[in-house]
């Protein structure tokens, strides 16, 4: 029953969790830094993504209203 | 019609793009996240892997079934509305899953509204939204979104794996629904249009004006040549039939390598880390493959691209099995990635340059239910058959031997014929009235 789990992502189901592990510990060997060094590096990077977005949105709306 | 934002800027569907991009990008993320919460709820909450696995077969088919209705009320009520809503409802449930105490509150708001919720956030209205935006871009704006969902579950579902090593399994539910909520909802009802005449753009950004016309508006240039009213008189053509069943049997050739081809590559003898490491290759090669075809399918002919896929697929199975051990492991790791995820956009994009923009959501949702079912199918297949035949080289042999299918069915679509884009390439500009000579 486990392998009901271990859809690979093609339309929103779960990963793999026997994989994220695996991944998971080659980045930390690989790394060697900490989970919550971990959490702060890439929740920037997917923070930076709507920012991002957002920025580019709002450059715009200045561009506009400076015309 | 409001005055355009776009004077000397860029183009504002790339901004809707970015929006969407990322609204898949958390909604993917977020749900298939659940891999790495299965061993810390298991064990805090004393479930067996068989509770996970029956929410998660709930969760997988309300969310199939829902597909059609959500892509309807996509096409009644427009993107923002039904993606903003789903976000609202898929931020908020993912909140309530840090209450988790039983199985039965789980697969209320995981299996049941969560799934649901998906399917308002997902490929099928994510696809609607940017086909009326773009339109000799579309397949590359199309995959780009698309790719959205793969990356978030390339960055998201690690970023969980480690906030739940750092602070458990319900601040890490928290931290995702306050995300979507925080980030992904504000995005998609500030920035997201439903027409590009909402803002006094033009598909692709083209300077020509389409008039005050919406881009679903039955008498717009962009509309398909067998563009209908009631979405049930497109399943009276034959290219609609050709693309769902060959996204079924992409359903079928993906799901069942999803849940088997770790154990088949250990029964072939490949360590279960290079089986693993092979499995996460093809994962991050989808969004290369996706973004190419796109690319490519924008300059050639889609049929021909969906077709191809299909065929290198199959290619990918013949690999599979006949070659021996990591060869055909590595081999079809590498050959099948770039094919995962392309199907999808191409499929999409083929759909609205035939059929138009008007029922666009609801055949995407239709699409991807008939997908959804073929990858049950082949799942339930794989099991059944390796139990009773100790192997999976007649599972898989079977589930190859219908691209064959796939990819004839793709290319034998009559796009030059039935598709607007050649449509507008090859008809006659619009008549003028010429002054008679003499």
């Amino acid at each position: 029953m486990v392998m009901l789990l271990s859809i690979l992502a093609h339309h929103s189901e779960p990963a793999d969790p026997v994989l994220l592990e695996w991944i998971i510990h080659q980045v930390d060997a690989l790394l060697g830094v900490g989970p919550v060094a971990m959490v702060v590096a890439l929740g920037l990077i997917i923070v930076a993504i709507p920012v991002a977005v957002m920025v580019v949105f709002l450059l715009q709306r200045l561009r506009q209203s400076e015309e | 019609m409001t005055p355009s934002i776009r004077r000397n800027g860029i183009f504002y569907g790339w901004i809707i793009l970015g929006a969407c991009f990322f609204t898949l990008f958390m909604a993917a993320g977020a749900r298939n996240g659940l891999g790495v919460f299965v061993v810390p709820m298991s064990n805090d909450l004393e479930w067996s892997r068989t509770s996970f696995s029956l929410a998660v077969s709930i969760g997988l088919l309300v969310n199939a079934l829902s597909q059609p209705f959500l892509g309807r009320i996509f096409d009644r009520f427009g993107g923002r509305a039904v993606i903003s809503a789903s976000l609202l409802i898929l931020g908020t449930c993912t909140l309530l899953l840090n209450y988790t105490h039983s199985l039965w509150y789980f697969i209320l708001i995981y299996s049941i509204v969560m799934s649901i919720a998906t399917g308002g956030a997902s490929m099928v209205t994510i696809h609607g939204l940017l086909a009326r935006w773009f339109w000799r871009k579309r397949g590359l704006a199309i995959s780009l979104g698309t790719a959205g969902g793969s990356a978030g579950s390339f960055l998201l579902v690690p970023f969980a794996n480690y906030l739940i090593l750092a602070a458990g399994w319900r601040v890490t539910w928290t931290a995702l629904g306050a995300m979507i909520l925080l980030l992904a909802l504000p995005l998609v009802f500030i920035l997201i249009k439903d027409d590009p005449s909402d803002v006094g753009e033009t598909p692709d950004g083209d300077p020509e004006p389409v008039g005050d016309r919406k881009s679903s508006d039955p008498k717009s240039p962009l509309s398909g040549p067998l563009e209908t009213e009631s979405w049930r008189d497109s399943y009276r053509t034959s290219p609609i039939w050709q693309m769902s069943g060959a996204y079924f049997v992409c359903g079928m050739t993906t799901a069942i390598i999803s849940f088997h081809y770790v154990p088949f590559a250990i029964d072939r003898g490949v360590s279960p880390s290079s089986a693993a490491l092979a499995f996460g290759l093809m994962t991050g090669l989808n969004i290369l493959g996706v973004i190419a075809t796109g690319v490519v399918s924008d300059r050639l002919g889609r049929k021909y691209l969906l077709g191809g896929i299909y065929a290198v697929r199959g290619l990918a199975y013949v690999m599979l099995i006949l070659a021996p051990g990591s060869i055909g492991i590595w081999g079809f790791a590498i050959i099948a990635g770039f094919s995962w995820v392309a199907s999808a956009s191409l499929t999409s994009s083929l759909t609205a340059d035939i059929y138009g923009l008007r029922n666009l959501g609801t055949l995407n949702g239709m699409s991807t239910l008939a997908h959804q079912m073929g990858g049950a199918l082949s799942v339930f297949m794989g099991g059944l058959l390796y139990d009773l035949l100790g192997a999976y080289d007649v599972p898989f042999a079977i589930a190859g031997a219908t691209l064959a299918g796939a990819s004839v069915a793709a290319f034998s679509i009559k796009e030059k014929k039935y598709s607007a884009r050649y449509q507008a390439t090859e008809a006659p500009p619009a008549p003028t009235p010429l002054p008679h000579a003499g």
